[in-house]
């Protein structure tokens, strides 16, 4: 693809990809910084897409963009440790965590786990009930494992917020 | 609340509707639509059907400049990488070829042979060091006026 084809295409799909970064990160000036690395990111592989593919292509590449930008943003606001020890412990035999499990209302904590709402629900199911590896998880479910761990470090803060928002009650 | 996923785990059409109407969406749940369009295909098609005129919005300034300006910045980058990779591989051989590591044999004659042969090579590797840092320079100012279409980027295999 030429220069000036390149031009023409991105004029041509400047809107759709201009929307899809701001409708995710709702600042004009940082959709427009992410519309152009989308383009810069695309120019490399563009003669390998199919033209009828290229307005998923796109939108893909956008909204990886986005995701980036937006998980950069959350992380550094709410310190996720990327730990997974922290996790496996809860699966452990004898942890503090497992023995509150078994001594305390355990169909109660379980119903808790279930009564997540995606994208936790399944991962929560197979992980902490099922007791699946993170490898297992993502074949089953489709989802990368970087998506996975990070979707069980959040189903685990919102399960210690859930649990406690029930102790405070009783 | 809106459900922003089904059961199956893919997006709502309420969670698609939501952001292409610019509905109240909390950073979490944005991050949350933007992960999972990360890897789904199914839903990457759903929203890429979906964002049609008139739910377009155009920037407030055409990108192609400022895409034309980055591409062009990042060929530069990676040929000055590649011609310093080059330029340093070629200062190694003279190193080593000094050091004898070619296995050419200077000691046959005097120390003093030897005394001016690593004179001359310190000296032939400085000169060189001046001659790449003048022509990175000047080849600087050229790529600025250097169509990329033929950088790395469309290099074919």
């Amino acid at each position: 693809m030429t220069t000036e084809q390149f031009k023409i295409l991105v004029e041509q799909y400047q809107p759709l990809v201009f929307s899809i970064c701001y409708q995710l990160v709702r600042d004009y000036q940082e959709a427009q910084n992410l519309a152009q690395d989308t383009f810069v990111s695309a120019f490399a592989h563009i003669d390998t897409v199919k033209e009828s593919n290229l307005r998923a292509w796109l939108t893909r590449i956008a909204a990886n963009k986005a995701k980036d930008f937006l998980k950069s943003a959350y992380n550094r606001r709410v310190a996720l440790s990327e730990d997974m020890s922290e996790l496996e412990v809860l699966r452990e035999e004898n942890s503090p965590e497992r023995l509150y499990i078994s001594n305390e209302s355990t169909q109660h904590v379980q119903q808790t786990i279930l009564d997540l709402k995606e994208p936790y629900h399944k991962v929560s199911v197979l992980f902490f009930l099922e007791e699946k590896s993170i490898e297992e998880i993502s074949l089953a479910l489709g989802r990368p494992k970087k998506t996975v761990q990070t979707q069980l470090y959040r189903a685990k803060q919102l399960l210690q917020k859930l649990l406690k928002e029930e102790d405070t009650q009783i | 609340m809106k459900q922003l996923f089904c059961e199956s785990g893919h997006l709502t059409d309420d969670a698609l509707q939501a952001l292409i109407q610019d509905e109240p969406l909390d950073e979490l749940s944005r991050l949350e639509i933007a992960e999972h369009l990360s890897f789904c295909d199914r839903c990457v098609a759903r929203y890429a059907a979906m964002l049609e005129e008139p739910v377009l919005v155009s920037p407030p300034e055409t990108l192609v400049p400022g895409v034309i300006k980055r591409l062009r910045q990042r060929a530069r980058q990676v040929f000055r990488s590649r011609y310093t990779t080059a330029i340093a591989a070629a200062s190694f051989a003279l190193v080593f070829w000094n050091a004898g590591l070619f296995d050419i044999d200077l000691s046959s004659g005097s120390s003093k042979v030897l005394d001016a042969f690593t004179r001359s090579t310190i000296s032939i590797s400085e000169k060189t060091n001046n001659f790449t840092d003048q022509l990175t320079k000047e080849l600087g100012a050229f790529l600025d006026y250097f169509t990329f279409e033929r950088s790395f980027f469309h290099e074919k295999p």
